[in-house]
């Protein structure tokens, strides 16, 4: 007899989305989109710009109030405290990476180590001049400012940020748009290559879109 | 000593003097002339309008009517504060009106009751022109602080949303942008402190020595007030923005965008 563990086949399940969209103006900016995101799956969310990839991300975040649709975070719908946990284990690269003019790339990759819940993982020295050297990044941008150094820094820097906090699960959003190709395929083996990372990303890169598990259409 | 009456003549010929600028503003196309002339008149039949009402509330001298025209002067700030800082009243006035009241109770009792030793804290001559000044300047630093916080939020939404998507609390979240709030809102205070008496001299200072009061006793009044209004800036505006979050973010730490007058 086939015995079925539904609570391990949910535990599986990181992200479940049932009829998800976002409405805009009374209109659903795109069709309403449903599919499951499982443990160690790479999915990439792929479609014209505008089509409302971004507002998919912040919806999974809690940052989008005009969500349509079911989203199931490890099998729970998505509530002020829920989405608290959601925050603690998932990992966020935002496609626009404008912060505090002033602010230096030290203090941005700092600055979430100083949330109570990220303490205990902040990250030694070595540990992230070892990520520059993995993604080619110079020692010396540490001390610039976030808005100075170039688009491709940024990304990496950005990735890098998201890789100390040594989330389970990523949502990366066009991780690779300003990355050159030898960057760029660094980063594919870091985030694709490990198969304990969860990732749902948006990209319009044919070789990260390739190497994902599933690719969904907007 | 009594101090030197102003003829109605003398006051006129200074109003007239306001050509001047007027000239100045018009060839260059501000088109600022207008606003001028207007907030002028509006304020020269206030300052009347107070002066009248304000003789009679000192004859009067009733605690009662003195908080009321306290409160009236509370309504007018949050308002002022919240329209130049571009917020909705109606999301802002309970948590503004209760820091700004609380500040004033904690500042008045201390400074009118423990420093000046007054027997009636709400003694017109003193309870009224003291809080007046507290106010004008809690209204001047809630301006910018408010400005600048929940703006910078509004337009820096990804920073925001970067912070509470890496497991940042809500209070966590806000904390630069606190921070960045209180550097704005206090550095003019601060330069004003260095500043006093070598720049320029207060209005309190100077009113009580053109009021025939011995300079020794204007200096430890403006003193008194300068700290008073200091701390009255620093504990309205850190109350403001802790007290309104309750109202202008979600339950799940989003900024409520209705709250901003686009």
């Amino acid at each position: 007899m086939l015995i079925i563990n539904y609570s391990l086949l949910i535990f599986q399940m990181v992200f479940s989305l049932r009829d998800v969209s976002v409405v805009f103006n009374n209109k659903p900016i795109f069709a309403p989109l449903s599919f499951d995101l499982s443990k160690g799956e790479k999915v990439v969310i792929s479609g014209a710009s505008g089509k409302g990839k971004s507002s998919l991300f912040y919806a999974l975040l809690g940052f989008e109030q005009r969500t349509q649709g079911e989203i199931l975070f490890e099998g729970k719908p998505l509530t002020p405290s829920t989405t608290q946990y959601l925050r603690t284990q998932v990992g966020w690269l935002p496609q626009e990476l404008n912060f505090l003019p002033t602010l230096t790339v030290h203090e941005f990759i700092d600055a979430p180590f100083n949330y109570q819940v990220n303490k205990s993982k902040r990250p030694t020295s070595g540990e992230v001049e070892q990520w520059f050297d993995a993604l080619n990044l110079k020692p010396e941008v540490l001390n610039q400012t976030f808005s100075s150094i170039s688009g491709g820094e940024k990304q990496r820097v950005g990735l890098i940020t998201v890789l100390l906090l040594k989330r389970p699960v990523l949502l990366l959003d066009e991780p690779v748009a300003a990355l050159d190709a030898d960057a760029k395929q660094k980063v594919i083996d870091l985030f694709l290559g490990d198969k304990q990372l969860t990732i749902l990303s948006s990209s319009h890169d044919p070789i990260w879109n390739e190497q994902c598990d599933k690719m969904i259409v907007l | 000593m009594n101090t030197a009456d102003i003829s109605w003549t003398g006051l006129l010929m200074s109003e007239l003097l306001l050509a001047v600028p007027l000239f100045i503003l018009g060839y260059y196309h501000t088109r600022l002339v207008r606003s001028v002339i207007v907030s002028v008149l509006r304020m020269t039949v206030q300052l009347f309008l107070v002066g009248i009402y304000l003789g009679y509330i000192f004859k009067l001298n009733n605690p009662y009517v003195n908080v009321l025209w306290v409160m009236i002067m509370l309504g007018v700030t949050c308002q002022t504060i919240t329209r130049r800082s571009e917020l909705k009243l109606k999301y802002f006035l309970i948590p503004l009106a209760l820091s700004i009241i609380f500040t004033l109770i904690i500042i008045d009792a201390f400074f009118l009751g423990f420093t000046i030793r007054l027997n009636h804290l709400l003694d017109a001559r003193y309870f009224i022109p003291i809080t007046g000044m507290l106010l004008g300047n809690i209204m001047q630093s809630n301006v910018i602080a408010s400005n600048s916080f929940y703006h910078n939020i509004y337009k820096s939404k990804t920073s925001f949303r970067f912070a509470l998507a890496s497991g940042a609390t809500r209070n966590e979240a806000i904390f630069p942008f606190v921070g960045e709030a209180l550097k704005k809102a206090f550095n003019p205070t601060i330069a004003q402190m260095a500043t006093i008496g070598l720049v320029s001299l207060p209005g309190m200072m100077t009113g009580q020595i053109l009021g025939g009061n011995d300079p020794a006793v204007a200096i430890k009044y403006q003193i008194m007030m300068m700290i008073a209004i200091f701390i009255a800036n620093v504990i309205s505006v850190f109350l403001n923005i802790r007290l309104s979050g309750r109202f202008i973010f979600d339950s799940f730490g989003n900024l409520r965008e209705e709250v901003i007058r686009k």
